[in-house]
């Protein structure tokens, strides 16, 4: 195949993929808007809502397999299977942006929502008036992680196995699948190439201008329809390096998953997940069996985890747990000392954030199925990488956003002490980094458990790389790929369970703590 | 003494904490807001005044007794009963035309230009023409105030009820406010009929009211009453002036 080919049938790839991308963006927004504004207003419902989401948003990508299959590809034969792609992809798209809108209704005045309803608008009204614009701002900042978050499931969505059914369709993840699987070391880089260019420009034309669309309206800004606004629509972006709406980006991100950890106390979530977990199995184990007695559903119930076996389950979390702690302990390593050195330098920080940006734009899982041919003789080293890839840069975006923003008087105040680096580093760096850095490893934990689906045992074609200790990813992804829908809800279950458990017992206890010690508030991060 | 166009009677109500512990704000209120009146209501700061003007505005439901607007029981919010918050509740995303626009979406039969006309006359009357496309973070606290009183008269209310609204401005602009008020009430065509005023600040109340009643602390329960007989524009440095203070202070204490 000749260079042309290439970049046709990846260029071909990537508008597939974005297609399917922003269709399922559109849904994300559209049911982020009808579910987070009737949480934020509606009590009753915001009791059932916030749990639910809170446990759908820890289920892996994998986990709705079953559902995607069954719900799409067996009802609708011909765009079924396409639906159920961009179903895949809205699952690792939506909730953040539900998360925003529900902060973003919930944090409206008081006096104007009393306004709009002594005004006596009608509902309708209310959503154009009121809802839409004073979320609209949070949700713009949280369409640019959801995307990255549904390029890196891409993969996972584009070939949609469960047991025997198996469709794959066409697009970025499965062209650089089929290239890997042919050792096409060229058709691989031209697709990630072409995949870092789309980002890119994605970035400039279109997240960007509509980060600016969500500052607050002046009326000054049709003075500066000029030639130099034409100028700094145009240059102002490329020029200020596109380091800069990440550290935004992240913060909005982790600042909905942290709202919610502080909503919800750990004994609920426990109560909730062992709940989710009975009423999840008793719900597939009634449509497995069909029409037979309750008592023969609770028995394939119990007879599939008396199948996967309580010790395998146990060692599995256990192995998966000590890869995410790995890799978020290695991406701390790492990211403090470096956003430390980096942050008060101007040129080096721009240079090295853009550079990283770029790199954390190709999803782990594009290129993982380069990992997956060359470190075939290190499994534990080949999954440690693809887990790493998938947290490291919530760690260091985090951190560097909260160096960053240091209190020009705190810098000022060191410069007029003359403070040794050691005493800086210690009395004003590390303060200001641990808040960001704890709520980046929240972010990045969570990021790392979905990584484990396919960094522990992935699925290209005949070819299979796994672990060779187990693992909750593996066993998921075995499960599924058996078609067994009863062993992978209860693998799901336990992940689900883990992840939330994690959150609640240790992410927040930790969080509180560094926070009542700095004593420092929520500003902390911005 | 004329027909009351709005009666607060026997009106309790209590806020609930989440331990389980009852709060009373107001107790046993009975109150009566005539036609033509301005009825100013002092109390200290945390008295429940704000929670008494959400109940009579139909915006909170009181634990016991009811509200009637002409003889009729009040069940939520009516464009015959405007209010106006401590805060300017504007919203910023919208301009200042279209805030005030906003008031007048209950009416369906009013055309588009219908709308926009009586908007604009309103915005002319609290001194804010030329202001129309401007966003409210663009203004001013005195002038944010200014368009939220032309939204609350934009609908034509028998009643305008308004809470501390001149706290949160500058003493300068108050002092025009209120002096704004005062021509608006002498006019004779242009509503409300009647106004309540609720307010912490003395001076305030006695330089714009006919009549005063002053609340105590929690749970706000009725003290007394004073008639004020000055005519208006009131002299703050008058003898006259200082008595009708006093007497208010020595019923809040």
């Amino acid at each position: 195949m000749d260079l042309l080919a290439y970049l046709a049938t990846s260029s071909a790839a990537v508008a597939a993929s974005w297609a399917r991308m922003a269709v399922a963006l559109l849904f994300s927004i559209l049911f982020s808007f009808i579910v987070g504004t009737l949480a934020g207003t509606n009590r009753y419902f915001e009791k059932i809502a916030i749990p639910v989401l809170d446990i759908l948003q820890s289920i892996p990508i994998l986990g709705f397999f079953p559902l995607a299959i069954t719900l799409f590809v067996a009802l609708l034969p011909v765009i079924g299977s396409e639906l159920a792609a961009i179903f895949l992809i809205f699952t690792s798209q939506v909730w953040n942006i539900t998360f925003a809108v529900y902060e973003g209704t919930r944090l409206i005045k008081s006096e104007l929502l009393d306004t709009a309803r002594f005004l006596g608008i009608s509902w309708a009204e209310k959503f154009r008036y009121l809802y839409i614009p004073a979320t609209l701002p949070r949700v713009l900042y949280n369409i640019q992680p959801s995307w990255a978050n549904g390029i890196f499931f891409l993969v996972g969505s584009e070939i949609l196995t469960f047991g025997e059914t198996e469709v794959e369709l066409f697009g970025l993840g499965t062209v650089v699948s089929r290239y890997t699987l042919n050792g096409d070391v060229v058709g691989v880089a031209t697709t990630v190439g072409m995949l870092v260019l789309a980002t890119v420009l994605t970035t400039l034309l279109v997240f960007r201008p509509l980060t600016h669309v969500a500052e607050p309206r002046r009326k000054d800004r049709k003075e500066l329809l000029g030639y130099t606004s034409f100028l700094r629509r145009i240059f102002g972006p490329a020029l200020k390096g596109v380091h800069l709406p990440s550290h935004l980006l992240f913060f909005e991100y982790h600042k909905a998953v942290e709202q919610l950890t502080k909503r919800v106390s750990p004994y609920t979530s426990l109560m909730r997940g062992v709940l989710f977990f009975l009423l999840g199995g008793l719900l597939v184990s009634l449509v497995v069996v069909g029409s037979e007695a309750w008592i023969t559903r609770l028995g394939v119930l119990i007879q599939a985890i008396y199948y996967l076996g309580l010790e395998n389950l146990a060692l599995s979390a256990v192995y998966s747990l000590g890869r995410v702690a790995a890799a978020v302990l290695f991406s701390i390593a790492w990211s403090v000392p470096v956003a430390i050195a980096i942050a008060r330098k101007e040129r080096l920080s721009l240079y090295l954030t853009s550079f990283l940006q770029v790199i954390a734009s190709i999803p782990a899982t594009i290129v993982y199925p380069i990992f997956a041919g060359t470190l075939s003789e290190q499994p534990e080293l080949r999954a440690f990488l693809m887990t790493v890839a998938a947290t490291q840069y919530y760690v260091f975006f985090q951190v560097y956003a909260g160096l960053k923003n240091i209190p020009q008087t705190e810098l000022e105040l060191v410069e007029l002490l003359k403070l040794r680096t050691v005493d800086r580093v210690r009395m004003v760096y590390l303060p200001r980094a641990l808040p960001p850095l704890v709520t980046g490893c929240i972010t990045a934990a969570g990021g790392a458990w979905n990584s484990l689906i396919v960094s522990e045992r992935i699925v290209l074609g005949d070819v299979v790389a796994e672990t060779p200790n187990p693992g909750l990813g593996k066993l998921l992804s075995t499960m599924t790929y058996e078609g067994n829908l009863v062993g992978s809800v209860i693998v799901i279950t336990l992940m689900a369970s883990l992840i939330v458990l994690m959150n609640r017992l240790f992410w927040k206890r930790v969080y509180d703590l560094v926070i009542s010690r700095l004593k420092i508030q929520e500003e902390a991060g911005k | 003494m004329s027909e009351a166009i709005l009666s607060v009677v026997n009106v309790s109500h209590n806020f609930y904490t989440k331990k389980g512990m009852t709060i009373e704000v107001l107790k046993n209120m009975n109150i009566s807001l005539y036609y033509g009146e301005f009825l100013g209501i002092v109390g200290q700061s945390g008295s429940g005044k704000t929670t008494l003007l959400k109940i009579m505005a139909g915006l909170i439901k009181p634990t016991s007794g009811s509200v009637f607007y002409k003889s009729k029981p009040i069940n939520g919010p009516t464009p015959a009963i405007s209010l106006v918050f401590q805060e300017p509740a504007l919203f910023p995303w919208l301009t200042v035309l279209e805030n005030v626009v906003l008031a007048l979406k209950r009416f369906k039969e009013l055309s588009r230009e219908e709308v926009v006309e009586r908007a604009r006359s309103y915005l002319d009357m609290v001194g804010l023409s030329g202001f129309e496309s401007v966003y409210p973070g663009e203004l001013s606290g005195g002038m944010k105030q200014r368009v939220v009183l032309a939204r609350a008269l934009v609908t034509n209310p028998d009643v305008l009820l308004m809470d501390e609204p001149f706290s949160n401005v500058d003493p300068l602009t108050a002092v025009s406010l209120r002096r704004e008020i005062d021509m608006l009430r002498a006019h004779e065509t242009l509503p409300p009929s009647s106004v309540l005023l609720v307010s912490h600040n003395v001076e305030e109340i006695v330089e714009l009211s006919d009549r005063v009643i002053v609340l105590s602390g929690r749970p706000a329960e009725i003290k007394g009453e004073v008639k004020i007989s000055m005519e208006k524009p009131r002299d703050r440095r008058s003898p006259l002036f200082y008595e009708y203070v006093d007497a208010i202070f020595t019923l809040m204490s």
